[in-house]
Protein backbone atom coordinates (compact mmCIF):
# COMPACT_ATOMS: atom_id res chain seq x y z
CA UNK A 1 0.00 0.00 0.00
CA UNK A 2 2.65 2.61 1.47
CA UNK A 3 4.67 0.97 -1.25
CA UNK A 4 2.76 2.10 -3.88
CA UNK A 5 2.24 5.41 -3.33
CA UNK A 6 6.07 5.67 -2.79
CA UNK A 7 6.59 4.06 -5.80
CA UNK A 8 4.28 6.41 -7.84
CA UNK A 9 6.13 9.62 -6.39
CA UNK A 10 9.27 8.18 -7.05
CA UNK A 11 8.67 7.98 -10.77
CA UNK A 12 7.91 11.31 -10.93
CA UNK A 13 11.16 12.18 -8.79
CA UNK A 14 12.73 10.32 -11.55
CA UNK A 15 11.41 11.82 -14.32
CA UNK A 16 11.88 15.31 -12.63
CA UNK A 17 15.56 14.52 -11.95
CA UNK A 18 16.21 13.39 -15.54
CA UNK A 19 14.66 16.72 -17.41
CA UNK A 20 16.98 18.20 -14.77
CA UNK A 21 19.83 16.56 -16.53
CA UNK A 22 18.96 16.51 -19.99
CA UNK A 23 17.95 20.30 -20.18
CA UNK A 24 20.81 21.48 -17.68
CA UNK A 25 17.68 23.68 -16.51
CA UNK A 26 18.99 25.46 -13.27
CA UNK A 27 15.29 24.01 -11.23
CA UNK A 28 16.10 20.98 -9.17
CA UNK A 29 14.76 17.60 -10.18
CA UNK A 30 12.42 17.36 -7.29
CA UNK A 31 10.75 20.62 -8.08
CA UNK A 32 9.99 19.88 -11.91
CA UNK A 33 8.33 16.55 -10.42
CA UNK A 34 5.93 18.75 -8.28
CA UNK A 35 5.02 20.43 -11.16
CA UNK A 36 4.87 17.57 -13.45
CA UNK A 37 2.82 16.14 -10.96
CA UNK A 38 0.17 18.95 -10.38
CA UNK A 39 -0.34 19.15 -13.87
CA UNK A 40 -0.59 15.04 -14.31
CA UNK A 41 -3.23 15.55 -11.53
CA UNK A 42 -5.44 18.35 -13.15
CA UNK A 43 -5.44 16.95 -16.35
CA UNK A 44 -6.51 13.65 -15.31
CA UNK A 45 -9.50 15.33 -12.83
CA UNK A 46 -9.87 12.09 -10.90
CA UNK A 47 -9.95 11.97 -6.99
CA UNK A 48 -6.57 10.81 -5.97
CA UNK A 49 -5.71 7.70 -4.95
CA UNK A 50 -5.71 6.49 -1.34
CA UNK A 51 -2.48 5.09 -1.27
CA UNK A 52 -0.62 8.31 -2.73
CA UNK A 53 -2.53 10.40 -0.61
CA UNK A 54 -1.80 8.12 2.57
CA UNK A 55 2.21 8.62 1.64
CA UNK A 56 2.04 12.00 1.01
CA UNK A 57 0.02 12.76 4.15
CA UNK A 58 3.11 10.39 6.04
CA UNK A 59 6.15 12.13 4.32
CA UNK A 60 4.44 15.81 5.25
CA UNK A 61 4.27 14.90 9.11
CA UNK A 62 7.44 13.39 9.11
CA UNK A 63 9.16 16.84 7.46
CA UNK A 64 10.61 18.25 10.50
CA UNK A 65 12.79 14.94 10.97
CA UNK A 66 13.79 15.07 7.17
CA UNK A 67 15.52 18.32 7.65
CA UNK A 68 17.45 17.48 10.69
CA UNK A 69 21.06 15.71 8.63
CA UNK A 70 21.14 19.17 6.66
CA UNK A 71 20.63 21.18 9.39
CA UNK A 72 23.10 19.54 11.07
CA UNK A 73 25.48 20.94 8.99
CA UNK A 74 25.25 24.10 10.21
CA UNK A 75 27.97 23.18 12.89
CA UNK A 76 30.19 21.77 10.29
CA UNK A 77 30.28 25.02 7.95
CA UNK A 78 29.70 27.82 11.13
CA UNK A 79 33.41 29.17 10.13
CA UNK A 80 32.25 30.10 6.83
CA UNK A 81 29.45 32.60 8.42
CA UNK A 82 31.04 33.06 12.00
CA UNK A 83 32.53 36.57 11.25
CA UNK A 84 29.51 37.70 9.89
CA UNK A 85 27.07 36.13 12.45
CA UNK A 86 25.57 38.79 13.93
CA UNK A 87 24.85 40.93 10.23
CA UNK A 88 23.32 37.66 9.19
CA UNK A 89 20.93 37.01 12.00
CA UNK A 90 20.02 40.87 11.58
CA UNK A 91 19.23 40.51 8.21
CA UNK A 92 17.08 37.16 8.18
CA UNK A 93 15.25 38.94 11.07
CA UNK A 94 14.76 42.21 9.41
CA UNK A 95 13.72 40.51 6.21
CA UNK A 96 11.20 37.97 8.16
CA UNK A 97 9.40 41.06 9.49
CA UNK A 98 9.19 42.90 6.30
CA UNK A 99 8.07 40.14 4.43
CA UNK A 100 5.39 38.69 6.94
CA UNK A 101 4.14 42.72 6.99
CA UNK A 102 4.16 42.89 3.09
CA UNK A 103 2.11 39.36 2.87
CA UNK A 104 -0.44 40.12 5.27
CA UNK A 105 -0.74 43.62 3.98
CA UNK A 106 -0.79 42.26 0.27
CA UNK A 107 -3.23 39.94 0.17
CA UNK A 108 -6.04 41.85 1.81
CA UNK A 109 -5.39 44.59 0.16
CA UNK A 110 -6.22 42.37 -3.12
CA UNK A 111 -9.17 40.69 -1.30
CA UNK A 112 -10.90 44.36 -1.03
CA UNK A 113 -9.83 45.42 -4.95
CA UNK A 114 -11.54 41.69 -5.98
CA UNK A 115 -14.55 42.02 -4.06
CA UNK A 116 -13.36 38.73 -2.07
CA UNK A 117 -14.47 39.85 1.39
CA UNK A 118 -17.42 37.57 2.09
CA UNK A 119 -15.33 35.00 3.36
CA UNK B 1 34.69 -7.17 25.93
CA UNK B 2 34.00 -4.25 28.53
CA UNK B 3 31.58 -1.27 28.44
CA UNK B 4 33.50 0.98 26.45
CA UNK B 5 34.22 -1.32 23.55
CA UNK B 6 30.44 -1.89 23.42
CA UNK B 7 29.48 1.86 22.76
CA UNK B 8 32.34 2.62 20.30
CA UNK B 9 31.30 -0.53 18.15
CA UNK B 10 27.46 1.00 18.63
CA UNK B 11 28.73 3.99 17.55
CA UNK B 12 30.86 2.81 14.43
CA UNK B 13 27.99 0.71 13.14
CA UNK B 14 26.46 1.25 9.82
CA UNK B 15 22.82 2.90 10.94
CA UNK B 16 23.60 4.72 14.44
CA UNK B 17 23.88 7.87 13.75
CA UNK B 18 20.61 7.59 11.18
CA UNK B 19 18.90 5.67 14.63
CA UNK B 20 20.09 8.90 16.91
CA UNK B 21 18.61 11.25 14.27
CA UNK B 22 15.28 9.79 14.38
CA UNK B 23 15.70 8.80 17.71
CA UNK B 24 15.92 12.29 18.97
CA UNK B 25 13.67 13.89 16.88
CA UNK B 26 10.87 11.61 17.83
CA UNK B 27 12.01 12.74 21.67
CA UNK B 28 11.38 16.07 21.26
CA UNK B 29 8.43 16.02 19.09
CA UNK B 30 6.96 14.31 22.05
CA UNK B 31 8.00 16.57 24.38
CA UNK B 32 6.72 19.69 22.01
CA UNK B 33 3.42 17.77 21.26
CA UNK B 34 2.94 17.25 25.04
CA UNK B 35 3.85 20.39 26.15
CA UNK B 36 0.78 22.22 23.51
CA UNK B 37 3.57 23.20 20.72
CA UNK B 38 4.67 25.71 22.60
CA UNK B 39 7.81 27.89 20.95
CA UNK B 40 10.17 27.53 24.02
CA UNK B 41 10.54 23.72 22.54
CA UNK B 42 10.23 23.73 18.98
CA UNK B 43 10.91 20.62 18.13
CA UNK B 44 13.69 21.10 15.31
CA UNK B 45 15.46 23.71 17.23
CA UNK B 46 16.20 21.43 19.59
CA UNK B 47 16.92 18.05 17.62
CA UNK B 48 19.37 20.29 15.28
CA UNK B 49 21.16 21.52 18.86
CA UNK B 50 21.57 18.18 20.73
CA UNK B 51 22.52 16.40 17.79
CA UNK B 52 24.89 19.04 17.03
CA UNK B 53 26.41 18.55 20.15
CA UNK B 54 26.58 15.20 19.94
CA UNK B 55 28.77 15.09 16.79
CA UNK B 56 30.79 17.61 18.24
CA UNK B 57 31.54 15.88 21.50
CA UNK B 58 31.77 12.06 19.92
CA UNK B 59 34.30 13.86 17.31
CA UNK B 60 32.11 12.16 14.39
CA UNK B 61 32.91 13.53 11.22
CA UNK B 62 29.88 15.43 9.39
CA UNK B 63 30.59 13.31 6.07
CA UNK B 64 30.28 10.22 8.12
CA UNK B 65 27.03 11.45 9.57
CA UNK B 66 25.69 12.41 6.39
CA UNK B 67 26.51 9.22 4.68
CA UNK B 68 24.18 7.21 7.08
CA UNK B 69 21.53 9.86 7.00
CA UNK B 70 21.37 9.66 3.13
CA UNK B 71 17.72 7.88 3.08
CA UNK B 72 16.73 10.88 5.04
CA UNK B 73 17.24 13.25 1.90
CA UNK B 74 16.20 10.68 -0.32
CA UNK B 75 12.68 11.14 1.57
CA UNK B 76 13.29 14.71 1.73
CA UNK B 77 13.07 15.08 -2.19
CA UNK B 78 10.04 12.87 -2.03
CA UNK B 79 8.64 14.84 0.21
CA UNK B 80 8.58 18.26 -2.31
CA UNK B 81 6.88 15.66 -5.39
CA UNK B 82 4.62 14.99 -2.57
CA UNK B 83 3.41 18.39 -1.82
CA UNK B 84 1.78 18.42 -5.52
CA UNK B 85 -1.45 16.46 -3.24
CA UNK B 86 -2.17 19.20 -1.44
CA UNK B 87 -1.91 21.56 -3.98
CA UNK B 88 -4.57 19.28 -6.48
CA UNK B 89 -7.13 18.87 -3.10
CA UNK B 90 -7.36 23.01 -2.83
CA UNK B 91 -7.42 23.56 -6.55
CA UNK B 92 -10.82 25.33 -6.38
CA UNK B 93 -9.90 27.69 -3.22
CA UNK B 94 -6.57 28.29 -5.30
CA UNK B 95 -8.29 29.62 -8.40
CA UNK B 96 -11.09 31.70 -6.91
CA UNK B 97 -8.26 33.61 -5.58
CA UNK B 98 -5.38 33.80 -7.65
CA UNK B 99 -5.30 37.31 -8.41
CA UNK B 100 -4.49 37.93 -4.35
CA UNK B 101 -2.47 34.80 -4.20
CA UNK B 102 -0.18 36.19 -7.55
CA UNK B 103 -0.06 39.51 -6.08
CA UNK B 104 1.19 38.31 -2.93
CA UNK B 105 3.15 36.15 -4.02
CA UNK B 106 5.46 38.61 -5.96
CA UNK B 107 5.49 41.06 -3.57
CA UNK B 108 6.73 38.79 -0.92
CA UNK B 109 9.50 37.92 -3.15
CA UNK B 110 10.33 41.15 -4.02
CA UNK B 111 10.68 42.11 -0.68
CA UNK B 112 12.70 39.15 0.63
CA UNK B 113 15.09 39.65 -2.13
CA UNK B 114 15.90 43.27 -1.28
CA UNK B 115 17.20 43.18 2.22
CA UNK B 116 19.35 40.44 0.69
CA UNK B 117 20.71 42.42 -2.17
CA UNK B 118 21.43 45.50 -0.21
CA UNK B 119 23.06 44.11 2.64
CA UNK B 120 25.34 42.06 -0.33
CA UNK B 121 26.41 45.04 -2.05
CA UNK B 122 27.09 46.80 1.33
CA UNK B 123 28.89 43.80 2.73
CA UNK B 124 30.71 41.78 -0.09
CA UNK B 125 28.73 38.76 1.00
CA UNK B 126 30.06 35.67 -0.83
CA UNK B 127 27.92 33.91 -3.14
CA UNK B 128 28.45 30.79 -1.54
CA UNK B 129 26.51 32.81 1.38
CA UNK B 130 24.39 34.73 -1.16
CA UNK B 131 22.50 32.60 -2.77
CA UNK B 132 21.02 30.50 0.37
CA UNK B 133 20.63 33.95 2.26
CA UNK B 134 18.36 34.78 -1.06
CA UNK B 135 15.81 31.86 -1.63
CA UNK B 136 15.29 31.67 2.73
CA UNK B 137 11.68 31.93 2.23
CA UNK B 138 11.63 29.21 0.50
CA UNK B 139 10.95 25.69 1.96
CA UNK B 140 14.48 24.02 3.16
CA UNK B 141 14.30 21.37 0.62
CA UNK B 142 13.44 23.77 -2.36
CA UNK B 143 16.65 26.21 -0.92
CA UNK B 144 18.73 23.31 -0.66
CA UNK B 145 18.09 22.13 -4.29
CA UNK B 146 18.31 25.95 -5.32
CA UNK B 147 22.08 25.75 -3.61
CA UNK B 148 22.93 22.69 -5.11
CA UNK B 149 22.08 23.75 -8.65
CA UNK B 150 23.93 26.98 -7.83
CA UNK B 151 26.70 25.49 -6.58
CA UNK B 152 26.35 27.29 -3.19
CA UNK B 153 26.58 25.81 0.15
CA UNK B 154 23.67 23.48 0.62
CA UNK B 155 23.84 22.65 4.50
CA UNK B 156 23.69 26.52 4.75
CA UNK B 157 20.52 27.05 2.81
CA UNK B 158 18.89 24.53 5.37
CA UNK B 159 19.70 26.24 8.26
CA UNK B 160 18.83 29.87 6.67
CA UNK B 161 15.43 28.52 5.86
CA UNK B 162 15.07 26.94 9.32
CA UNK B 163 16.19 30.57 11.38
CA UNK B 164 14.09 32.26 9.22
CA UNK B 165 10.69 29.89 10.32
CA UNK B 166 11.55 30.05 13.44
CA UNK B 167 11.56 34.00 13.79
CA UNK B 168 7.85 34.08 11.91
CA UNK B 169 7.18 31.34 14.63
CA UNK B 170 7.75 33.56 17.42
CA UNK B 171 7.16 36.90 16.31
CA UNK B 172 4.14 35.88 13.73
CA UNK B 173 1.59 36.13 16.19
CA UNK B 174 2.74 38.93 17.85
CA UNK B 175 2.31 40.94 14.70
CA UNK B 176 -1.25 39.11 13.99
CA UNK B 177 -2.12 40.48 17.52
CA UNK B 178 -1.10 44.00 16.92
CA UNK B 179 -2.71 44.31 13.47
CA UNK B 180 -5.83 42.75 14.02
CA UNK B 181 -5.88 40.47 10.80
CA UNK B 182 -8.89 38.34 11.36
CA UNK B 183 -9.15 36.46 7.94
CA UNK B 184 -7.96 32.98 8.21
CA UNK B 185 -7.09 32.71 4.77
CA UNK B 186 -5.02 35.11 4.92
CA UNK B 187 -3.41 34.55 8.14
CA UNK B 188 -2.24 31.12 7.00
CA UNK B 189 -0.87 32.38 3.69
CA UNK B 190 1.54 34.82 5.12
CA UNK B 191 2.12 31.84 7.87
CA UNK B 192 3.25 29.59 4.49
CA UNK B 193 4.74 32.56 2.42
CA UNK B 194 7.44 33.57 5.09
CA UNK B 195 7.69 31.02 7.68
CA UNK B 196 7.25 27.81 5.83
CA UNK B 197 7.08 24.49 7.20
CA UNK B 198 8.52 24.90 10.91
CA UNK B 199 5.70 27.29 11.04
CA UNK B 200 3.46 25.28 9.61
CA UNK B 201 4.06 22.31 12.28
CA UNK B 202 3.18 25.38 15.00
CA UNK B 203 0.09 25.97 13.49
CA UNK B 204 -1.64 23.11 14.34
CA UNK B 205 -4.39 24.88 16.68
CA UNK B 206 -5.43 27.57 14.42
CA UNK B 207 -7.70 25.43 12.42
CA UNK B 208 -8.40 23.93 8.83
CA UNK B 209 -8.46 27.06 6.74
CA UNK B 210 -5.31 28.49 8.40
CA UNK B 211 -3.58 25.20 7.92
CA UNK B 212 -4.74 24.82 4.24
CA UNK B 213 -3.69 28.19 3.07
CA UNK B 214 -0.28 27.55 4.90
CA UNK B 215 0.31 24.82 2.98
CA UNK B 216 -0.45 26.49 -0.14
CA UNK B 217 1.49 29.76 0.58
CA UNK B 218 4.70 27.34 1.44
CA UNK B 219 4.15 25.51 -2.36
CA UNK B 220 3.73 28.29 -4.01
CA UNK B 221 6.41 30.20 -3.10
CA UNK B 222 8.65 27.35 -3.21
CA UNK B 223 8.16 26.99 -6.94
CA UNK B 224 8.36 30.57 -7.23
CA UNK B 225 11.42 31.22 -5.74
CA UNK B 226 13.12 28.39 -7.58
CA UNK B 227 11.66 29.39 -10.73
CA UNK B 228 12.84 33.00 -10.44
CA UNK B 229 16.12 32.76 -8.31
CA UNK B 230 18.63 31.51 -11.23
CA UNK B 231 16.97 34.86 -13.25
CA UNK B 232 17.58 37.54 -10.64
CA UNK B 233 20.99 35.88 -9.73
CA UNK B 234 21.73 36.39 -13.94
CA UNK B 235 20.48 39.26 -13.78
CA UNK B 236 22.75 40.84 -10.10
CA UNK B 237 25.76 38.96 -9.66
Amino acid sequence: MMLRGIAKLLAFLVIGNVINQITGMPIAGSVIGLILLTVFLVFRNKPIHKNIFTTSKLLQNSLTTFLLPVGVGFVAYYEIIQDDIIGLLLLIFISAVITFFACLYTYSFCQKQFGRTDK
Amino acid sequence: MNDFDLITYMINSEYFWLLYTIGISCFFQFLSARFDHKILLSPIFWSIAVISISLYFGDVDYDVYLEQNKVLLFFLSLTIVSFAIPLYVNRHQIFENWQAILITLLVANICSFLPTIVYSIFFGTDTNILIPLLGKFSTSPINMAISEILNANIPLAAVFSILTGLIITIIGPLIIKIIKITDEENRGFAFGVSGHGVAISQLVSHGEIVISFAALGLILNGILTALMMPIIFKIFY
